[in-house]
């Protein structure tokens, strides 16, 4: 019985209609998960995006109550 | 006691070198019901230089299985095996097939020649060693390297082939008188081979030189009506038992030879090509079933059930050997049942994740996928055998007979059983057991791809073949290790 412990440990799991690890296989399989990591690493890699600050505390009051919002940091650093 | 030493002791009657081995295997068995304890902590006996029990090693197996089916699916996407192309590696003459098939013709004569005219003694006679050690095992192990040779070689094809040659040139040629039938597919190849393991397994004078010769010249002679009737080629695939037994492992080889050329293609991609007739699900599952009952007939499970049997039919009037040999013979068919049961269920649960396929036709399409491990079975059962009684073909070819004759100067050769241990043996069964079934299981991947529309249910069907080649490879390795334990 030892010998055969393994598959009928098998059989019984399928048994119960389930597929232990099928989703994570079938996302391996068509690639997806591999597609979506490369992508992530390559757009990190060659062009920063550039990031947006959001506005907080007093500067969030203010910005919520301006008819006209204020000028981003960026284009005051400029000036 | 190890499959290995049971084999020596069943052949211990015939060959006196083995009978050393048969004393050992004795006094190897004498000592296990001395020290019971030692040998229950083994588990085997006879290999008890096994660094872990023997049941692990199907554990490791079952991993290796699970590692690959999760290997096949992550990163086998497409079906490669299906349709793959051929490359041509050189010429090959047809004429080579003439010096073949006058050897083959050669051998055969040999056989009848030391059937008739050699001593009665199996021990000493050419013949129960060619035909169970080196025809039996050695031709089929050997199609996985060299493609199908047997096809140029075999005796009665030629005989054949030359005849019709001589029809050609005296203007006598003509066509097979009847066709083919298809429902008869490959039953013909089924049936001789359970007949030739009946005789091989079961019957108890299945050692006689005399008996052997006559039963070659009738197969010959059934073979030559075969090819007469029906033609020689489409015959020699589906009648004759020995060419389409060795003709289904050489799929397993790398190399084939066909339309005067000599090929060579992907492993594994000879197998999916296999033919569906009649009798092909029925063939690969016997050949798996016949292994099964030679190695459960060495075994404590059947050991202890055949008594009963046999006294079934003792109690029916039989004598002792009627009895034994009806009560192998169930054996040999529930050893068969019980391949077929583990198919079954394999194809049943595929059923079950899509009803694409009907239950018949799941079982054509997926029966290649048990070739290897069909192969893994004769190769792991039968390779102690190979390697140490095939080395007595080297004596009895220079004494065919028996009778003290020196042809090739090698009658005074003997068996070197340390040749390789049988720890080294076991190690080989494991491994082969373990290669058939990952080979099993990328084939049934492979052609789950084909087969179904949808990734889902491709994966899903392939968990149930992984319960099959989990069930087969512990049910190998159980009957391995279970010899006489």
């Amino acid at each position: 019985m030892a010998y055969l412990l393994p598959a009928l440990l098998l059989l019984l799991v399928l048994l119960t209609r389930r597929y232990p690890g099928e989703r994570a296989l079938l996302a391996r399989a068509d690639g997806s998960h591999l597609r979506t990591r490369r992508h992530i690493v390559e757009a990190g890699a060659c062009s920063p995006r550039p990031t947006t600050v959001p506005p907080r505390g007093g500067l969030l009051i203010a910005a919520s109550l301006a008819v006209r919002p204020p000028p981003s940091p960026s284009a005051a650093q400029q000036s | 006691m190890s499959l290995e030493i049971e084999r020596s002791r069943r052949w211990a009657a015939r060959i006196p070198v083995v009978n050393r081995i048969a004393t050992l295997a004795t006094a190897l068995f004498g000592a296990r019901i001395l020290l019971p304890e030692v040998a229950a902590a083994h588990g085997i006996s006879g290999r008890a230089g096994l660094p872990v029990p023997a049941w692990l090693f199907a554990w490791a197996a079952a991993f290796v299985l699970i590692v690959s089916f999760v290997l096949l699916s992550a990163l086998w996407p497409k079906p490669r095996l299906q349709n793959a192309a051929e490359r041509r590696l050189c010429a090959w003459p047809e004429w080579l097939s003439v010096p073949a098939g006058a050897i083959g013709l050669a051998l055969f004569a040999l056989v009848l020649w030391a059937g008739y005219h050699g001593v009665a003694s199996s021990a000493a006679n050419f013949d129960p060693t060619f035909i169970f050690v080196i025809f039996w095992v050695g031709v089929p192990v050997s199609c996985l390297i060299f493609g199908d040779w047997f096809r140029a070689f075999s005796p009665w094809r030629a005989l054949a082939r030359g005849v019709g040659w001589l029809g050609a040139r005296t203007q006598l040629r003509r066509r097979a008188p009847l066709r083919y039938p298809a429902w008869l597919g490959r039953w013909p190849v089924v049936a001789g081979l359970l007949a030739f393991a009946w005789l091989e397994l079961i019957y108890h004078d299945h050692d006689d030189p005399v008996l052997l010769a006559s039963l070659s010249l009738a197969y010959f002679a059934l073979m030559l009506l075969g090819m007469a009737l029906f033609g020689i080629e489409r015959w020699s695939e589906r009648g004759d038992a020995f060419g389409g037994y060795f003709n289904l492992f050489s799929r397993l080889s790398c190399v084939e030879v066909h339309d005067g050329a000599l090929w060579t293609r992907r492993p594994l991609s000879g197998v999916p090509a296999l033919p569906i007739e009649a009798g092909t699900v029925a063939l690969v599952l016997v050949v798996i079933g016949i292994t099964t009952f030679d190695g459960a007939s060495n075994g404590v499970v059947w050991n202890t059930l055949q008594p009963h049997v046999q006294s079934l039919f003792t109690s029916l009037g039989l004598g002792d050997a009627p009895s034994d040999e009806l009560a192998d013979s169930l054996g040999l068919l529930l050893a068969i049942a019980i391949v077929c049961g583990f198919y079954r269920v394999g194809i049943l649960g595929m059923r079950s994740v899509s009803r694409r396929y009907e239950t018949a036709e799941l079982s054509r399409r997926f029966v290649h996928t048990l070739v290897p491990i069909a192969f893994a079975y004769v190769l792991a059962h039968y390779f102690s055998l190979l390697m140490w009684q095939g080395q007595a073909i080297g004596y009895l070819a220079s004494n065919p007979l028996g009778r003290g004759s020196d042809y090739f100067g090698t009658a005074g050769w003997h068996v070197d059983y340390g040749f390789i241990g049988s720890n080294g043996i076991w190690y080989v069964q494991v491994a082969a057991l373990v290669i058939g079934h990952v080979c099993g299981l990328a084939l049934a991947h492979d052609r789950a791809l084909a087969s179904y529309r949808s990734a889902a249910e491709a994966v899903r069907s392939q968990y149930w073949m992984l319960v099959v080649m989990v069930g087969l490879t512990s049910l190998g390795l159980w009957l391995l290790s279970a010899v006489n334990t």
